[in-house]
């Protein structure tokens, strides 16, 4: 079956073609819509919320750094996808400071999609409890269907409206899109340990202050200075932290990433928690491993894809950590060709760059993940 | 190494979750999702040992216990985890080390085990793809051990806490019970009048007015007598909601018992124009809801109140002074046709206490025999008497003759009607068989006697007035009943056959005062009635007004269409009479005619055969 009927590219920011672009997709007969656009364009709810609002059927996406066309990173342009069939989106608000209900506005907001084959789900990528939401969201449809996500927002890391939605542009927002269809998943980061492991022996949400007893900058500058050679007096920290981030362990064996963004009083911040008492590696990248695990997703989820279905003419939707971007810098490209190779024949990809990434393990929980590539095939 | 800290990392985040939380919903979901997250798990369940109420128990309990599901993480999607198996593997005894605590099994590439707590239950941990290691398996057994201590500290505490709410709850209850109604949930007479009090001093002081509303409802009692008492106390909780909807925040609506509400109204205004003006506007609100019909269960009911209102502070009165006035203004408001409101002076209190002293001088009346009846004769056109309506007088010692307008509402309200209403029908009874007994006139046809809507709802009504008949021996067709309109309209299918069960005794009944109510054709047609009585409101200055006319040759046209007799009452004058005459009345009563007299006299008038005067006048 296809679940994409038109694909339309809206290249700048102009409401007016915009416009046009969804009357193209509405006239194709499409039942739903999935919007990709870049932070470039400068969307503002200003602008959209009468063109979102005014839309017949559900309409859902986000505002990304980069998005994914034809295969392509792009960073200017919109991305209008249209899905032959209705999906049911549902919506939490209010994530950062909602943590206290956080559980119970899942159950009451998202109960309609518990049963659904397969779910997209896309976050404000700077808000708070992004991980109690996933988690939350878990406890709900547990480990039956297939999920893929993202965080969307800014590389400015300012937060603002960044989710589309039938309610108009928003923020601090968790929506999660309940698919009349089955998705497959592939997911893979890459990254290498280079030393480790260590006991987190002091931690308080996303924020790791100790390591095995001793200040987490202090150990990490040691092994990352030790290892690239370059000292982080002399550089911006995230210009070196983001080839070695740190890699939590888990009884499978399984890495899940956490990007170190910055020091704070002999800490690190870093994108999602790192829960004390957990034990961490610093990893490190090799541009050649990162390109040929993105190809392995998508190789991964076209095959779950096949094992199970035997006809159509499947999409693929990618989500590719910014990140990854920022390390791979020219062999970018090299990434999207591999995740188009590992596809196949399938259609061209499409997708965007983005803050965190959110799939199902192999064990069926949903975690937040960084620099990692999520691959859905539907 | 890596191994060791592993082992270090699961021991130290799992023995962590546990935390000391003494919740054991919150403390075991904390606990779950870190397992999940540490152990790579699909799913922690646990069953625990709970009574029927669902809440979990520990040790020996008189309660039946079962081990049901307490805590799913995800929502149980109905996978089997073989809970009844595993349960009864765990309770044998132990074959090697380390048995009783844990049971594993592989499913389709899916792996369970099932931990045991103690006396609590157990815990299911499912994992997909890969078995847990051994070594952290036995590595969970002083963690879980730990927990189950941690469940048993909260369990007892919460059912401590349970034992506390429930306390503070009977307290609550039975302090709640002490100050309000336990139909409506109002404030009972012990709250209003406490905080009556405090309003008065609060009100002296700083100089503001305000005011006590006594409502009473308009015969609540036919609600209760008619629908029953079930019906009854749905429309008093109707009438509690729908007060206690008007009122502001600062008043207060209470129930003081019955059908009688109080609504205190404070800082109406820094004077009593002011205060009675505000009073006016919340009266008009009362007026306007109880103008539409109220639900009470499965009726629909139009009811009515009577308010009496009180002012306060003034120089001297108390609280109980200020709720004594307004019952007196109420009671007088319905006194004076409910669905009225008064304001309280002073002369209602002289007029309570008159009409206190009126009730008990109405009671001894009956056993003093100070009633008397009087006969109004009637005629035909022709002037040939044909019967008389039998009137009741009430010769008081004190007051002398007292108006049957005065004390017949007052016997209706205090239900002495019935005691009064069967002597009336014993005493007319007993002349009717005199008369009888003496020759009575070829056209005398009979004698009517007036029965209220509280005789006719009595159960054994229709035995007792036959009882009556048989007694006196009289023959029943010369007994006539006359009941109004509102009677009939307000009684049922219940009514229709007691007078149908008279009316086979021979028992005629007319319709009094006909066209002051509904006038409705379809209960003229319902009921066994021989006659309609034109009301005297309709026949005075007959012939100069249009109106009265147009109306009176209707019921003309009404009743000879139906063979209905008609009977014109309140005749005073010859040109009403001569209209009347010319419309084709063919029955008269009236002072035209002949006043009220006394049996004696009216024996007299009959043995007589005396013609009344006629005239042949043409009407405009």
């Amino acid at each position: 079956m296809d679940t994409t009927i038109c694909l339309q590219l809206c290249p700048d920011h102009s409401i007016e073609r915009l416009q046009r672009c969804v009357d193209t997709v509405v006239q194709s007969g499409a039942r739903s819509l999935l919007m990709l656009a870049c932070d470039a364009d400068q969307w503002s709810p200003g602008a959209v919320n009468g063109l979102l609002k005014a839309l017949p059927f559900p309409v859902f996406g986000g505002i990304f750094p980069s998005i994914i066309h034809e295969g392509r990173r792009l960073d200017h342009g919109t991305l209008l996808v249209g899905l032959t069939e209705p999906v049911d989106l549902t919506m939490v608000n209010n994530l950062s400071t909602g943590e206290a209900t956080l559980d119970a506005e899942v159950r009451r907001q998202c109960a309609s999609v518990a049963k659904a084959p397969g779910l997209i789900t896309l976050v404000d990528g700077l808000a708070k409890n992004i991980e109690r939401f996933v988690e939350s969201l878990y406890s709900l449809i547990g480990p039956g269907p297939d999920i893929v996500g993202c965080g969307a927002g800014s590389l400015d890391f300012i937060q603002k409206p960044c989710l589309f939605t039938n309610d108009g542009l928003v923020k601090d927002a968790g929506v999660v899109i309940g698919l009349p269809f089955t998705l497959y998943r592939g997911v893979q980061h890459g990254w290498e340990i280079l030393d480790g492991p260590y006991l987190v022996t002091g931690s308080h949400g996303n924020v790791l202050e100790t390591l095995n007893y001793q200040p987490a900058f202090d150990l990490y500058r040691e092994r990352v200075e030790a290892s690239s050679g370059l000292r982080f007096e002399e550089h911006d920290f995230f210009s070196i932290a983001k080839t070695y981030p740190f890699g939590i362990e888990r009884l499978d064996g399984d890495l899940l990433v956490r990007d170190p963004i910055r020091v704070e009083q002999r800490g690190l911040v870093c994108v999602g928690e790192v829960p004390e008492n957990a034990m961490v590696y610093v990893l490190e990248g090799q541009a050649s491993r990162l390109v040929e695990s993105a190809g392995t997703a998508a190789s991964d989820a076209r095959a779950s894809y096949t094992t199970r279905e035997s006809t159509g003419r499947p999409s693929a939707l990618v989500f590719d950590c910014i990140s990854r971007v920022l390390f791979l810098d020219t062999d970018f490209d090299r990434e999207l060709d591999a995740i188009q190779r590992g596809l196949g024949a399938y259609r061209d990809a499409f997708g965007a760059l983005t803050l965190g990434e959110i799939t199902n393990t192999r064990n069926g929980p949903i975690n937040l993940l960084n620099k990692s590539t999520v691959i859905g095939v539907f | 190494m890596r191994n060791t800290l592993q082992l270090i990392s699961i021991q130290h985040e799992l023995g962590m979750a546990v935390g000391l939380d003494l919740h054991l919903e919150p403390m075991l979901r904390h606990f779950t999702t870190v397992c999940i997250r540490r152990l790579g798990l699909a799913g922690v369940h646990f069953f625990l040992h709970q009574n029927e109420a669902g809440n979990p128990v520990i040790g020996p309990t008189a309660e039946r216990v079962l081990l049901r599901r307490y805590l799913s993480v995800p929502d149980h999607h109905g996978e089997d985890l073989f809970i009844g198996r595993a349960y009864e593997r765990l309770q044998e005894p132990p074959q090697g080390h380390g048995t009783h605590f844990l049971v594993s099994e592989e499913r389709h590439g899916e792996f369970f085990y099932h931990f045991k707590l103690g006396d609590l239950g157990i815990v299911v941990f499912r994992r997909f793809a890969r078995p847990i290691d051994e070594s952290i398996l036995l590595l969970l057994k002083p963690i879980l051990t730990r927990l189950t201590t941690s469940c048993l500290a909260s369990i007892e505490h919460e059912q401590l806490l349970h034992a506390i709410a429930a306390r503070k709850q009977a307290e609550d209850t039975v302090v709640f019970q002490l100050y309000h109604d336990d139909l409506t949930g109002l404030p009972n007479r012990r709250l209003v009048m406490q905080r009556l009090e405090q309003e008065l001093s609060r009100s002296r002081r700083h100089r503001h007015v305000g005011a006590v509303l006594f409502l009473d409802l308009d015969r609540f009692k036919t609600v209760n007598d008619t629908l029953g008492h079930s019906v009854g106390d749905l429309l008093l909780t109707t009438v509690a909601s729908v007060l206690s909807g008007l009122i502001r925040r600062e008043d207060t609506v209470g129930r003081l018992g019955g059908d009688e509400f109080v609504i205190l109204l404070t800082e109406l205004g820094d004077d009593v124009g002011t205060a009675a003006r505000n009073v006016r506007a919340v009266v008009e609100k009362i007026r306007a809801v109880f103008s539409r019909p109220l639900v009470a269960g499965s009726h629909t009911l139009y009811v009515t109140p009577s308010v009496g209102i009180d002012l306060f502070p003034d120089a001297s009165s108390n609280a109980d002074d200020i709720l004594r006035h307004a019952d007196t203004a109420m009671y007088q408001a319905k006194a004076r046709g409910r669905n009225g409101a008064l304001f309280y002076d002073q002369k209602m209190s002289a007029e309570l206490e008159d009409r206190l002293a009126l009730e008990k001088e109405l009671q001894d009346a009956v056993k003093n025999g100070e009633f008397e009846l009087y006969y109004q004769p009637q005629y035909l056109a022709s002037g040939d008497i044909i019967g008389a309506e039998v009137l009741l007088r009430w010769q008081n010692p004190r007051r002398g003759m007292v108006s049957p307008g005065l004390f017949i509402p007052v016997a209706e309200e205090t239900g002495m009607i019935l005691d009064v209403g069967n002597w009336m029908l014993r005493s007319a009874c007993r002349q009717l068989r005199l008369l009888e007994e003496s020759r009575l006139p070829s056209t005398f046809k009979k004698l009517s006697v007036n029965v209220s809507g509280i005789q006719l709802s009595q159960n054994n009504f229709v035995e007792h007035f036959q009882g009556i008949i048989r007694e006196s021996s009289i023959n029943p067709t010369h007994l006539g009943v006359e009941l109004t309109e509102s009677t009939l309209i307000k009684h049922t299918d219940e009514t229709v056959e007691k007078m149908r069960a008279l009316h086979a005794s021979g028992i005629q009944f007319a319709i009094d005062d006909f066209g002051t109510g509904y006038s409705s054709l379809a209960y003229i047609s319902r009921f066994p009635i021989a006659t309609l009585k034109i009301d005297q409101a309709f026949v005075r200055a007959l012939h100069a007004r249009e109106g009265n006319r147009a109306i009176v040759k209707t019921i003309l046209a009404l009743g000879h269409g139906l063979g209905l007799s008609i009977i014109a009452e309140g005749v005073e004058t010859q040109e009403e009479f001569e209209c009347l005459l010319a419309y084709g009345c063919e029955q008269f009563q009236g002072y035209l005619f002949g006043r009220p007299m006394p049996f004696r006299e009216f024996q007299t008038l009959i043995k007589s055969g005396d013609a009344a005067p006629r005239t042949k006048k043409r009407c405009a």
